[in-house]
């Protein structure tokens, strides 16, 4: 290809409209050539133009939601952006802490459109100074059993589970670490024989742990009460 | 760099309460950048608030259709949300580089429901690594949809049709061509001229 032809080609080029084997030799041709550089740099300039001339619409009310919970999904975690981690929990030294618990359902969040509760939990009688190890808490709550094993001198949990219910294809269960009173999607649970383990970081102090089931997908809030809580 | 511009409070999904509201909304879109490659994904509803209806309004141009244009946004804020540390601010504003997803994923889909084949994956700016080489300039971005507009109706016809088949239908030359019933050479042409007069257009409203 010339550079007649490669400057005929680079409007075509820059708007996708070439075909492939075309468009191949253009890229070639460029990749060599500089004297097209000024030239394709305008042409993306209009183009990237033409992304803004399109007229506002408002999408259906779901969306936003839908994409944030699908983000969070994949929220990064202490191990990096990504899948949740999974590790063993044989090796963490059991110890229940001494607490009594009163969470309700408190108030709606209010201002939340998505109508969700929120959970105050009230933590009592649990002043022990903080362990060297790990400390292991248990869930509460009519949907399983387990616990949550909390790593010395962090805000990383694990979260181990077991007797959960299978679900309908269109709901998941997701794990919430409570922090200043609000909840922080730590994510979905992948379920194997009414087991499941799943590792987070929350931001902030962890008040509580709680399970819920969400649609798929997960929630950017929980939509549900919980139906596993564990007080840290 | 980017141009620092303000976030605006944005109009969020009726009935939703955005994330960001609870949380520190940052300063700015080099702020709301770095926000997102932490993880933030109050500073991705952020984002959404400020520029999904624009998205949103530029997928379904292309796809005409609701279902579809929600999942091309989503895809794109996706894409964006799995590629943000490999953003470099300094290219663009980010607002322009979601619409530059958004594009990409609504002609894949607009192709794929057409039967015709998917474009290169290459073209996809994150997904191909090509970030850089396809950031979109924030000068043309400037202007407002508007003037963009009314420059590509000041077009003639035998060249507004070209760009607006290529661009917001992802047709390729020869398929132009078959539409316009003109030689593919001829629609090359006018591909070209009518980039040309278009940004001579925008050149002389001050947007350079």
């Amino acid at each position: 290809m010339n550079c007649e032809t490669a400057s005929e080609l680079a409007a075509a080029y820059a708007l996708g409209a070439l075909e492939p084997a075309e468009a191949r030799a253009f890229e070639e041709h460029v990749a060599e050539c500089s004297r097209h550089d000024a030239e394709m740099s305008a042409h993306r300039r209009v183009i990237g133009g033409l992304a803004h001339s399109g007229e506002a619409v408002t999408p259906r009310a779901g969306l936003r939601n839908r994409i944030l919970a699908a983000a969070e999904a994949e929220r990064p975690t202490a191990a990096g952006r990504g899948e949740p981690i999974e590790f063993p929990v044989e090796r963490a030294r059991e110890r229940r802490p001494r607490f009594s618990i009163s969470w309700a359902v408190a108030a709606a969040f209010g201002v939340l459109a998505l109508g969700l509760a929120v959970w105050n939990v009230t933590l009592l009688g649990d002043d022990e100074p903080a362990p060297d190890g790990p400390q292991q808490y248990a869930f509460s709550g009519a949907g399983g059993a387990g616990e949550v094993i909390r790593l010395p001198g962090s805000n990383i949990v694990v979260v181990e589970l077991r007797d959960l219910q299978n679900l309908d294809a269109d709901q998941d269960y997701q794990v919430w670490a409570i922090a200043g009173g609000e909840p922080q999607s730590l994510g979905l649970l992948r379920v194997q024989d009414g087991t499941a383990i799943l590792a987070g970081e929350a931001t902030g102090s962890i008040e509580a742990v709680a399970v819920t089931i969400e649609p798929a997908g997960g929630s950017p809030l929980p939509t549900s009460e919980p139906i596993l809580t564990a007080p840290l | 760099m980017l141009r620092g511009d303000r976030l605006q409070p944005g109009r969020a999904a009726r009935g939703s309460t955005p994330l960001a509201q609870r949380r520190t909304i940052p300063e700015d879109a080099d702020q709301l950048l770095d926000a997102i490659r932490a993880g933030d994904s109050g500073a991705l509803a952020l984002l959404y608030d400020q520029a999904g209806v624009q998205a949103y309004g530029l997928a379904f141009r292309i796809l005409r259709d609701a279902g579809a244009a929600e999942d091309a946004v989503q895809e794109a804020f996706l894409s964006l949300w799995r590629h943000a540390s490999r953003l470099d601010a300094s290219r663009g504003r980010l607002v322009s580089y979601l619409l530059t997803l958004v594009h990409h994923k609504a002609i894949d889909l607009a192709r794929m429901r057409a039967g015709r084949a998917a474009r290169d994956a290459g073209t996809d700016p994150a997904d191909a690594g090509a970030v850089e080489e396809d950031f979109v300039s924030d000068v043309m971005a400037a202007a407002d949809g508007e003037v963009i507009r009314r420059s590509l109706q000041r077009l003639p016809d035998e060249q507004r049709r070209p760009i607006e088949l290529a661009y917001f239908e992802g047709l390729t030359c020869p398929e132009i061509a078959e539409a316009e019933g003109a030689p593919v050479g001829t629609i090359k042409s006018r591909l070209r001229l009518g980039l040309q007069k278009l940004r001579g257009d925008l050149e002389r409203q001050g947007y350079p």
